[in-house]
């Protein structure tokens, strides 16, 4: 197993009793969160507990009804002003579970894009670190095909380039891994591990419990809008405070159990 | 008999040829203009909170257009609007009465291709930190392009044919040329079984092309 980067000392994120409703459901109920530099979170918890919506609050692309984020000295509340949102979205990179490519736009455009045209990067400058990023990705051959010619494991893997072009101090990374055909898990994973390895603050929701076991510093159960348990993978996994998150646990577990035997078997077969 | 036809022909062709001339530099002027309007018509309904409140104004307007026949509209502007001293020559009068009203139609056009890009696509975009018009401009509208390729083409055959209206404000183009011509000659039959001919070879390549363009886009 790899060795895990130390979270630093400081705190980058810190969500302070954050509540979302969307009409009259309260989606987050009161959230609170704090996380260090280079600290790895991972968020697990059943369906419409509202991870994908945390997520989204934090880089701003939704915005709160109570309480207050502060992202690296920028504060959102309620009535955010557009230059905060507009702060969180340059410090805060995320990658979505279908990755939302631009499918008019080459590999390279895709990443060059938000850099030439919001950073103001020159365009040469701005392809040479597009390539350095598909390298790092490991996908520098595909840089002028379009995204309709790559697998989904593949276009997942530029998204994170995409995101890491704009140079931000946190990742944000909502099940990823989900829309992929088994087989393409791993390429993408493995690129998410050595951005872990680098150093770069992450929070991913996950069903990967294995990936979050190994690389989380710390494990976010969610349940209908709060955070019920959080600590060390390996203590909340083996010792869940609640029924219901033992529960969850359980199928969550089986279910990374059966695909390891769905993996051996077709490994078997060929 | 044919020998006279053929003359008459030749005789009639400088006319009618001006007349074509005329009808095809009306649609292609008056087409750009139209795609113009249309995306100033479908920005408010579309966009941000701060332009919202141009929507009220720019429903009216397409509503108005959409509900009112083309041919009233040009005898509107050629005819009504000098009273309030606004003025135009023929040829003007038409390119402002067919843009106006293509660019009501386009303007729904442009609505629904670009309510039909994914909402994922905004966020993507917004997550790069990409500002409401960059978006538009970056990503959302060059997809809608590629999806609304086929029905720009249909408006622009339907264009090309709707030009003939502008006829009846004394618009020298194709269909006032045949008029004109067969009110002298009386050879009713000949005369416009060439603006017939005329105007269906021009727009029967056209409805092909848009048709394999479609097939295209489609795959
Ligand atoms: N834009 C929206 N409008 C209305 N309701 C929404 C919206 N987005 C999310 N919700 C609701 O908020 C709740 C939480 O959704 P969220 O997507 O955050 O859950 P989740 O924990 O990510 O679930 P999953 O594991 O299925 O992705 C759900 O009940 C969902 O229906
Ligand atoms: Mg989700």
């Amino acid at each position: 197993m790899a060795t895990k980067h130390k979270p630093g000392k400081e705190t980058v994120i810190a969500l302070d009793n954050i509540h979302k409703s969307f009409g009259s459901v309260e989606v987050l109920r009161g959230v609170s969160l704090e996380v260090k530099a280079g600290e790895v979170v991972s968020i697990i918890g059943p369906s419409g507990s509202g991870k994908t919506t945390l997520l989204r609050t934090i880089n701003g692309i939704e915005t709160i009804n109570q309480g207050t984020i502060n992202v690296k000295g920028i504060t959102l509340t309620s009535d955010a002003s557009p230059q905060a949102l507009n702060e969180i979205h340059s410090k805060v990179g995320m990658v979505f579970q279908s990755y939302n490519l631009f499918p008019h736009l080459t590999i390279l455009r895709n990443i060059t894009l938000a850099p030439i045209h919001v950073n103001r990067v020159n365009k040469k400058d701005a392809e040479a670190e597009a390539l350095r990023l598909l390298e790092v990705v490991g996908l520098r051959e595909k840089a002028n095909n379009y995204p309709s010619q790559l697998s989904g494991g593949q276009q997942q893997r530029v998204a994170i380039a995409r995101a890491l072009a704009m140079h931000p101090d946190i990742m944000l990374f909502d099940e990823v891994t989900s829309a992929l055909d088994p087989e393409l898990v791993g390429e993408v994973l493995l690129v998410m591990r050595k951005l872990a390895e680098g150093g770069m603050t992450m929070i991913l929701v996950t069903h990967e419990m294995k990936f979050a076991e190994e690389v989380a510093d710390r494990v976010i159960v969610m349940d209908k809008g709060v955070i019920v348990e959080q600590g060390p993978a390996k203590e909340v996994f083996a010792h869940p405070k609640t029924e219901r998150t033992a529960k969850f646990l359980r199928r969550a577990l089986q279910q990374d159990w059966m695909e390891d035997v769905q993996d051996i078997q077709v490994a078997e077969r060929s | 008999m044919q020998n006279e036809l053929i003359a008459n022909l030749i005789d009639w062709a400088p006319k009618l040829s001006s007349g074509l001339w005329k009808t095809i530099l009306l649609t292609l002027v008056s087409f750009p203009i139209a795609l113009v309007i249309g995306l100033l018509l479908a920005m408010p309904r579309i966009g941000k909170r701060h332009i919202r409140i141009l929507s009220i104004p720019a429903g009216i307007i397409v509503e108005v257009i959409r509900g009112t026949p083309l041919i009233l509209q040009l005898f509107y502007i050629y005819f009504v609007l000098p009273y309030m001293g606004i003025r135009f020559d023929p040829f003007q009068a038409g390119i402002l009465g067919l843009a106006l009203n293509y660019g009501a139609y386009l303007s729904e056009v442009y609505r629904s291709g670009i309510e039909a890009i994914p909402r994922t696509q905004w966020e993507a975009a917004k997550a790069l930190n990409m500002s409401w018009a960059k978006t538009m401009r970056l990503v959302i509208l060059p997809q809608t392009l590629r999806v609304i390729m086929p029905s720009l083409g249909n408006y622009l055959v339907s264009l090309f044919k709707d030009s003939a209206l502008a006829s009846t404000i004394s618009v020298t183009e194709l269909m006032f040329a045949g008029r004109l011509l067969s009110s002298d000659t009386f050879q009713y039959i000949t005369i416009y079984t060439a603006v017939f001919i005329i105007y269906f070879i021009i727009s029967y390549p056209a409805m092909i092309g848009v048709r394999m363009l479609e097939k295209k886009l489609a795959r």
